[in-house]
């Protein structure tokens, strides 16, 4: 018994040190990422690097000197002169588009939702497979029609290409409604019975029942949209529009020398910046949506 | 609109259904107008945006269709299929010396018979090897060589009419494999350290996470400078410092480590994912089975085979779905990293995968009913699989 104890205590120590270690590899972008965006242009041309920061600076955002290599250039906010608000259009496109897909691709999903787990009528139960089917669908699969029906419609380049095919979530609405399949019937009757219309009961009943699961999944929704490259990266042809992830795109060059470091990691910590603080405040709801997401496959 | 004539109420429709089915079906779909009325601003985007694509994907991947002439689009049937499946095997016949019948032999770029090549090694320092037919003589016309092997002392070549497409599907084999290895192990060892409770456990998962929750196309970025070649980054600094090498490593340009690259940030991104859906499984587990086993006699590591394996399979099961699903679908990394001019896949299409390939001839050559053909391909390889694995999981459930 006196073995086993001390083989446990063993495996536990060395256990702990293990995840400790990998915690520390895990960090080691992010630790990265926050000191390069804080470092001025010597210190990161620096060999050997430095792993504290000397002198931190602003300047890969917004450097008041500007071009004058070797030592200053142009930071964040000054690199992108043709398009009014620079780099804050940007931010400002992500944050609209993720943000408007979010609100409107939940308000659908939780209509059809709540239609699907508490009305019956005719095709109810073939609409939900219909429904439930699609997911198993890659999205590579309709990118290709999706792109010359936009065409098509004139909406390349616009907020609409990048919003509207973005609306029907199908695991939203499967998820959603396995939710609201646990809402007490009588409760709906009463709401009946006081003379609430079933938008008013949706709306007024449901919805405030549900906000746990609303909030998951938009939590979830959010981050995908804030994340999405390859439909802006076909959709999207001006300057104005771009979203971050094709910002992204031009941050990385293997070949030549045109992006600097500083720039990079500042755009990469204003990206990932939203992602974190919504992590930080809903570290539950995000760690309860990943029930959500395995819904998603 | 009052409750009282709207029958839809649960109450209602739970009355005996011999009664609702003498109504005939128009009443009960006017009288159900509002559910519609309500099912519909989902539904009408849903059959804009995927309805109607997926049998408009279906039927353009049977034509030759360019987005940029797209009125030309001609009717192929299943051409776009054959040409990215078709594969053929032809063996390569040994080259013989068309007046001697000496074996030839391949030194440098000319071909020379037995007798002439002790000659020309002695004098260039090289060595010669045997010579074949060229590839391109045995193929059917169409026909590229991808790969060439032997087999019994017989050289074979093995031709496709798209190499790139065979290339992609490798390429995603592996990448799916060696990730999906990583991230199942590393993130049941994780869950089973920080199993308890605890406030450090709970902050050690948290950072584990971290990496599933944060804009995952940022820290690409940031991966591509920790692997910078020129001028060198963290990771050629650390390996420098190290001493494992001497010279820094160009990991973007050099085909070698384009997928060790890409396998790393991905198994990086997703062990906090699986981390907590292990944790959750575990969970699950009755202690009171740890105890019966530790008081007859088992110790941690039967107890870890004989209880938490298996009881962990639903969740194991799950996750390898969902990660093999995930896997096949790569392409923020390859496109950020790897994507250049002259094609997605980097130095040799070291990092070409199936949907960059998809991307490639969709969005770069335009060539849309190819790429939509590649997209149910690949829509049929996950399908596959996944029946593939819920099967092995039933079966193995069943013991």
């Amino acid at each position: 018994m006196e073995y086993r104890d001390r083989t446990t205590t063993l495996l536990r120590r060395g256990g702990l040190t293990l995840a400790l270690i990998l915690a520390l590899v895990t960090l080691i972008p992010y630790y990265w990422m926050v000191l390069g965006a804080f470092k001025t242009v010597p210190e990161l041309n620096r060999i050997p690097p430095t792993f504290i920061i000397e002198q931190p600076t602003l300047n890969s955002f917004y450097d008041p000197v500007g071009e004058q290599l070797p030592d200053h250039t142009r930071g964040l906010f000054q690199i992108y002169p043709g398009t009014e608000g620079g780099f804050w259009r940007y931010l400002f496109n992500s944050a609209f588009v993720s943000a408007t897909i979010t609100v409107s691709a939940l308000f659908l999903a939780a209509m059809a939702a709540y239609v699907l787990a508490k009305h019956r009528f005719p095709g109810r139960q073939a609409l939900f497979l219909l429904f439930v089917a699609s997911m198993m669908i890659p999205w590579q699969v309709t990118i290709i029609p999706n792109f010359l029906n936009v065409n098509r419609f004139g909406w390349i380049d616009t907020f609409w290409v990048l919003i509207i095919p973005a609306l029907p979530k199908a695991f939203a609405l499967f998820f959603l409604r396995q939710y609201m399949l646990s809402l007490p019937d009588e409760m709906l009757e009463s709401g009946r019975l006081d003379g609430a219309g079933e938008f008013r009961i949706f709306w007024s009943l449901v919805l405030p029942l549900i906000g746990p699961a609303l909030v998951s999944m938009s939590l979830f929704i959010w981050l995908n949209e804030w994340n999405n490259l390859v439909w802006p990266l076909v959709t999207i042809r001006s300057e104005e529009l771009r979203t971050l992830p094709l910002i992204m795109t031009t941050m990385v060059d293997p070949f030549s020398g045109a992006t600097k470091q500083g720039v990079a990691m500042a755009a990469a910590l204003l990206t990932s910046i939203p992602t974190l603080v919504l992590f930080i405040l809903f570290q539950k709801q995000f760690v309860q949506g990943i029930a959500v997401t395995s819904v998603k496959g | 609109m009052t409750a009282d004539s709207f029958p839809i109420s649960p109450s209602q429709q739970r009355s005996p259904t011999q009664k609702s089915n003498q109504l005939n079906l128009l009443t009960r779909i006017w009288r159900a107008r509002i559910s519609y009325l309500m099912l519909l601003p989902f539904l009408l985007p849903f059959v804009v945006f995927i309805l109607i694509p997926l049998a408009q994907s279906a039927s353009v991947s049977l034509y030759d269709y360019s987005a940029v002439a797209s009125d030309e689009a001609e009717y192929v049937g299943m051409q776009n299929y054959a040409n990215l499946l078709s594969l053929e095997v032809r063996e390569l016949p040994p080259l013989f010396d068309e007046t001697t019948g000496e074996r030839m032999y391949q030194c440098g770029r000319s071909k020379m018979p037995l007798s002439e090549v002790a000659a020309w090694e002695a004098a260039e320092g090289r060595t010669c090897v045997l010579a074949f037919t060229r590839p391109r003589d045995v193929l059917t016309e169409g026909f590229s060589d991808w790969k060439t092997f032997s087999l019994f002392g017989t050289m074979y070549v093995l031709g496709a009419q798209d190499t790139r497409f065979w290339t992609s599907i490798i390429n995603t084999f592996t990448f799916v494999l060696w990730t999906v290895i990583g991230k199942i192990i590393l993130g049941l060892i994780i869950a089973l350290i920080l199993r308890r409770q605890s406030t450090a456990n709970y902050v050690l998962r948290m950072i584990f996470f971290l990496p599933s929750v944060t804009a995952s196309i940022a820290i690409t970025v940031v991966w591509g400078w920790l692997f910078k070649g020129q001028p060198y980054g963290l990771i050629n600094y650390l390996l420098l410092q190290g001493g494992q090498i001497t010279e820094p490593i160009s990991f973007l340009n050099d085909a070698t480590w384009t997928m060790p690259i890409l396998v790393i940030m991905a198994i990086w991104g997703g062990i906090g994912y699986n981390m907590i859906l292990f944790l959750a499984g575990l969970q699950n587990i009755p202690s009171e089975l740890y105890e019966a086993a530790a008081i007859d006699g088992a110790g941690p590591w039967s107890q870890f085979r004989r209880i938490t394996i298996p009881l962990l399979r639903p969740t194991t099961l799950y996750i390898l779905i969902t990660s093999i699903i995930g896997g096949f679908q790569v392409f923020e990394a390859v496109y950020i990293l790897f994507a250049s001019s002259e094609g997605m896949g980097g130095v040799l299409d070291s990092g070409l995968t199936v949907v960059p390939y998809l991307y490639d001839s969709g969005f770069r050559l335009f060539q849309m009913g190819y790429a939509s053909a590649i997209a149910w391909i690949l829509f049929a390889i996950i399908f596959v699989l996944t029946l593939i694995n819920l099967r092995v999981g039933r079966a193995n459930d069943a013991y």
